[in-house]
């Protein structure tokens, strides 16, 4: 089950504020409820810290090591987020 | 909210690289007394170690570090090159940058949602590239 998605970049304020954003609209548009959104700093990145982490596409692999992971090429575009986020939803069942 | 000031908008002669790009779209804030002149080497490091986060779609970079890496005052500057800039990395390119200065964690975001929602709308990404002052520019911020 995924409750908590964690977006994050290099420096925690900036990117993965954007991302946070567009997760949440995407997450409303997709009729998903229940699950919390935040943003952090790459070193926040660690197994357990959230069941889903969103960064940009060049920061995947490190989020990979953390656990299920989903890489943005655009942060701000709603539609690639919400296709994203569906496909790992619906993965989970 | 007054976070972009309209001497801070400019459109400029592209660079022959990225690292040059961001030290010129940092360059208003260094000069307006908002970063220190460390800021901007920040940002490069980061990129260099991280790979370029700081694009946030096709064209556009947002431009940022922590605070600690040199900010004074929250506020944003914004540069228009002609061309794209490549990256390097990830095959990204980008001709719009928006320069943040964060001082804490949250004095920036209100901006940033209104940046977020004008840069969702492909064709208005389109109208502000094509800009052709940077009156025209401003215009497109003038809110944040």
């Amino acid at each position: 089950m995924i409750k908590k998605i964690m977006c994050f970049c290099g420096s925690g304020l900036g990117t993965s504020f954007v991302m946070e954003m567009n997760v949440k609209k995407a997450l409303k548009n997709l009729g998903i409820e229940g699950v919390t959104v935040d943003h952090s700093t790459i070193d926040d990145v660690v197994q357990g810290a959230a069941d889903l982490f969103i960064c940009s596409a060049d920061l995947l692999p490190n989020a990979e090591k953390a656990g299920k992971a989903i890489g943005l090429n655009n942060m701000v575009a709603v539609k690639e987020i919400q296709e994203k986020l569906k496909e790992v939803f619906e993965g989970e069942g | 909210m007054g976070l972009l000031k309209r001497e801070n908008v400019q459109i400029c002669e592209t660079p022959g690289n990225w690292r040059d790009a961001i030290k010129i779209s940092v360059l208003p804030l260094e000069q307006g007394g908002y970063v220190k002149s460390c800021y901007k080497e920040g940002i490069i490091e980061n990129v260099e170690k991280l790979g370029p986060y700081i694009i946030i779609a096709e064209h556009i970079a947002l431009p940022h570090a922590r605070p600690e890496q040199g900010t004074i005052e929250t506020q944003i500057s914004i540069t228009l090159f002609r061309q794209d800039i490549e990256f390097e990395g990830r095959e990204a390119s980008a001709r719009l940058f928006v320069a943040l200065a964060a001082k804490d964690n949250n004095s920036h975001l209100d901006a940033l949602v209104q940046i977020s929602e004008l840069l969702s709308d492909e064709d208005t990404v389109g109208q502000i590239l094509a800009s052709e002052d940077a009156a025209t520019l401003y215009r497109y911020f003038e809110r944040i």
